[in-house]
């Protein structure tokens, strides 16, 4: 189904005001006036046949002969048709000559008998009639009852003449309804139309900042929502553009050598043999280099792809990090670092083993690459009831604290030469950290130059999707 | 869907209303409907078992459950205890004709009211019965200013104010027309339709500005003119025109005579009327210089009338 435009659905609804608006209080008014009317109308006649009923009694009027009592004053006044009916329920007097001599026993006429005034209507024919009893100078005993008839047809030619109105107003108001509420609707949505344009600038590639007009609050938390957008997918764009410079330029370096190292060896003839084993080294060891950058690009590729799958079991954490310590131990014994492990408790979570295995063991080899000769390096392992904690405190060369906040990006070093030296490709952090992330956990780093670092890994007990 | 539920819906309403009003008919049809009043003096109609055929042995019945009511459903007998009659018979096919024992006329007022309208209205819903006359020890009941000198008939007698009020009056009054190759007024008897709570004389003149369908005889009051109100008091008819009288009447030229007299000659006809007098907007006319000899009260006058 094709949707409206706002536009279009406010116009629809403001003419659907307007003109319910009019039809409604022309309505109301009416009912009013034919309530009014009517509540008046009643008074009138009940007040002409009490004042009837009045005269009778002064009159004599039931002991009367009939053709007597059209000569009697009571009838002057009288505005509406008036039937005087006696014990017997049988008509003896009619102002209009109908009904003289019928029975008229209907209930309305029974009950004054019995002493109770009624009042009847006829929707029919809008015909409203009073019923009185008739009772003697006393008024202790019923002689008859009085009837009062009266029809408001005029007051519903005015209610017509008054709903004709209303709908005369409808109609010739119609084109300025339409009017108005085109112009308010299009005054409502000309922001969102403003915002459109300039969205559609962004699809185009543009990614400048929308400038909002002076519209509603919810369109200007629109247009700072999209900003904020526009400047994190600017961020991302810069990122990406870093990245591929950085991994450029990482991937290059090891060719560069080896191309330096081949060419060498190429335009040298007679090369004793020690000279040649030892260029091919290290021609061998940039290709190493060079496997190594590639396989850590590719596992952070992975780890950044959604569609990966992580292999979720419950593992031992203290089991795991004993195993990483013991296999990184050599590597540690070399430079005679004492390596500690402290666990205040048992504790099992559900991670994917490799992802995290990986990430510990960037975080225990940069704590033996960047520490001292004879240092230590302790990992403490912690739980509570919804996560665990795993602290690698080494007595490293340590990290200023203005480097801190980018010592998780992708390639970033702070000492390039010692950093090769050691064979790091500038992702091991980049890499712990994205792992840590996919389990929804965080790291975060405190160090202090020349003293040493301490890594804070936090993890959930249970992996949650 | 949901129209094809609609349809349906409705289709089997009207089904089962036909079958309900066709039921309905089928019992009026074969028996007779007894009307009684109830405790609280509304009206009630029962169906009985009593073939709808007048017979003096099925009259009879019905005048039992006169005298026993229906206690199974709450209506109290109409005749008191004691009340008896010596016979009912069916009179030339359409007339019903009952002859109480000493003691109907000294029932109360009311009472007797409710027994005769009970009793006309019942009869004359069997097929042919149009007339109840009652007696006592074989003496005819006085009836009060009716049509018939001896009984009632069905409409001598209101069930209720809707009755009472529904029907249209017909009666036949004489209305003065312009014949405008004599250029006097002629006298026309028409069937004029009013309803009994207005006023007659306003009737009368509606009927007269609607015109004739005699050829040659045409209307002087004309439509346009609006009629206010028409009342009589103490043999005066006071007709109250609207604001449209003043300037029609001024263009009215030479017949202005005749179309005064078009209306006092018509409503003169009324009973109790001997003058007429015009008023636009509740006011005398000599308020307008135009309709300033509108201003006498008129009596009727036949030189204008061929």
């Amino acid at each position: 189904m094709k949707k409206k435009s706002i536009q279009s659905q406010l116009n629809i609804a403001f003419v659907s005001i307007g003109v319910f608006g009019i039809l409604t209080v022309t309505a109301i008014m009416a009912l009013l006036v034919y309530n009014n009317y009517n509540r008046e109308l009643e008074r009138k006649i009940a007040m002409e046949a009490n004042m009837i009923s009045g005269e009778l009694a002064t009159q004599n009027f039931f002991n009367r002969y009939y053709y007597e009592l059209e000569k009697l004053a009571v009838f002057a006044e009288v505005n509406h048709r008036v039937l005087i009916i006696n014990r017997q329920a049988t008509v003896i007097y009619d102002t209009e000559e109908i009904d003289r001599g019928k029975l008229y026993a209907i209930p309305e006429v029974i009950n004054a008998l019995n002493g109770k005034s009624s009042y009847a209507y006829a929707q029919k024919d809008e015909v409203r009639m009073v019923v009185l009893p008739a009772k003697n100078l006393e008024r202790d005993t019923i002689l008859g009852v009085v009837v009062v008839i009266a029809s408001n047809q005029e007051v519903l030619q005015t209610l017509r003449m008054m709903v004709y109105a209303g709908l005369g107003v409808v109609v010739s108001l119609i084109f300025l309804i339409f009017m108005a509420s085109f112009w308010l609707s299009r005054t409502i949505t000309q922001p969102f139309t403003e915002l459109i344009r300039q969205m559609n600038q962004i699809r185009e590639g543009n990614f400048e900042e929308i400038t909002g007009s002076k519209g509603a609050k919810e369109v200007d938390e629109i247009i700072h929502a999209t900003n904020h957008m526009i400047r994190s997918l600017k961020e991302v764009e810069e990122n990406h553009k870093q990245f591929v410079a950085n991994v450029s330029h990482e991937l290059k370096t090891p060719l560069s050598s080896m191309k330096v190292l081949s060419d060498s060896l190429l335009g040298q003839s007679n090369i004793a043999e020690e000279l040649y084993q030892e260029f091919l080294q290290d021609i061998s060891n940039e290709v190493e280099r060079e496997n190594l950058i590639i396989n850590d690009l590719l596992t952070l590729s992975r780890m950044g792809n959604q569609s990966t799958a992580l292999m979720i079991k419950e593992i031992s954490i203290n089991e795991l990090i004993e195993t990483i310590m013991k296999r990184l131990k050599p590597l540690a014994d070399k430079k005679k670092i004492q390596m500690f492990f402290e666990s205040s408790r048992e504790v099992t979570a559900e991670i994917d083993e490799i992802q995290i295995t990986l990430a510990f063991t960037n975080l225990v080899e940069n704590a033996i690459k960047y520490n001292k000769d004879g240092g230590v390096i302790h990992a403490k392992l912690d739980g509570d009831l919804k996560s665990f904690t795993v602290q690698i405190i080494d007595t490293g060369i340590g990290i200023p604290e203005e480097e801190i906040h980018r010592i998780f990006d992708r390639f970033y070093r702070i000492d390039k030469a010692r950093s090769r030296e050691t064979g790091g490709t500038g992702l091991g952090l980049a890499i712990a950290r994205q792992a840590i992330l996919l389990h929804r956990g965080s790291i975060n780093c405190e160090s202090e130059v020349g003293k040493g670092s301490v890594f804070t890994v936090v993890l959930p007990l249970k992996y949650r999707n | 869907m949901k129209k094809k539920i609609r349809f349906i819906l409705i289709f089997c309403l009207s089904i089962t209303a036909l079958l309900g009003a066709f039921f309905q008919l089928r019992g009026v049809a074969r028996t007779a409907v007894v009307i009684l009043p109830d405790k609280q003096g509304n009206w009630r109609q029962v169906q009985t078992e009593i073939p709808l055929q007048a017979d003096p042995d099925n009259l009879a019945k019905v005048m039992e459950y006169f005298a026993h009511g229906f206690s199974n459903r709450n209506i109290p007998p109409l005749f008191p205890e004691g009340l008896e009659f010596y016979s009912i018979s069916v009179e030339d096919e359409y007339a019903v004709e009952i002859n109480f024992k000493q003691g109907y006329l000294n029932l109360p007022d009311l009472q007797k009211g409710l027994c005769e309208t009970a009793m006309i209205r019942t009869f004359t819903g069997f097929p042919g019965i149009t007339k109840l006359s009652l007696y006592e020890e074989g003496i005819p009941l006085p009836t009060v200013g009716r049509s018939s000198v001896f009984g009632m008939v069905a409409d001598d007698a209101y069930l209720s104010f809707e009755e009472s009020v529904e029907e249209p009056i017909q009666t036949k009054e004489i209305l003065y027309f312009y014949h405008a190759q004599s250029g006097k007024l002629v006298a026309e008897k028409k069937n004029i339709n009013w309803q009994p709570y207005e006023p007659k004389g306003k009737a009368i003149l509606a009927a007269l500005s609607h015109g004739t369908q005699t050829e040659g005889l045409s209307s002087l009051l004309s439509p346009v003119i609006r009629v206010n109100e028409v009342r009589i008091r103490n043999q005066v008819c006071y007709v109250d025109f609207g604001q449209d009288l003043v300037k029609a009447y001024a263009d009215m030229g030479a017949t202005k005579k005749l179309f005064i007299y078009s209306i006092v000659n018509t409503l003169a006809d009324l009973e109790k009327v001997e003058y007429v007098q015009f008023l636009i907007n509740g006011e005398n006319p000599e308020k307008y210089s135009e309709t300033e000899s509108m201003k006498a009260l008129f009596h009727r006058n036949h030189v204008y009338v061929e």
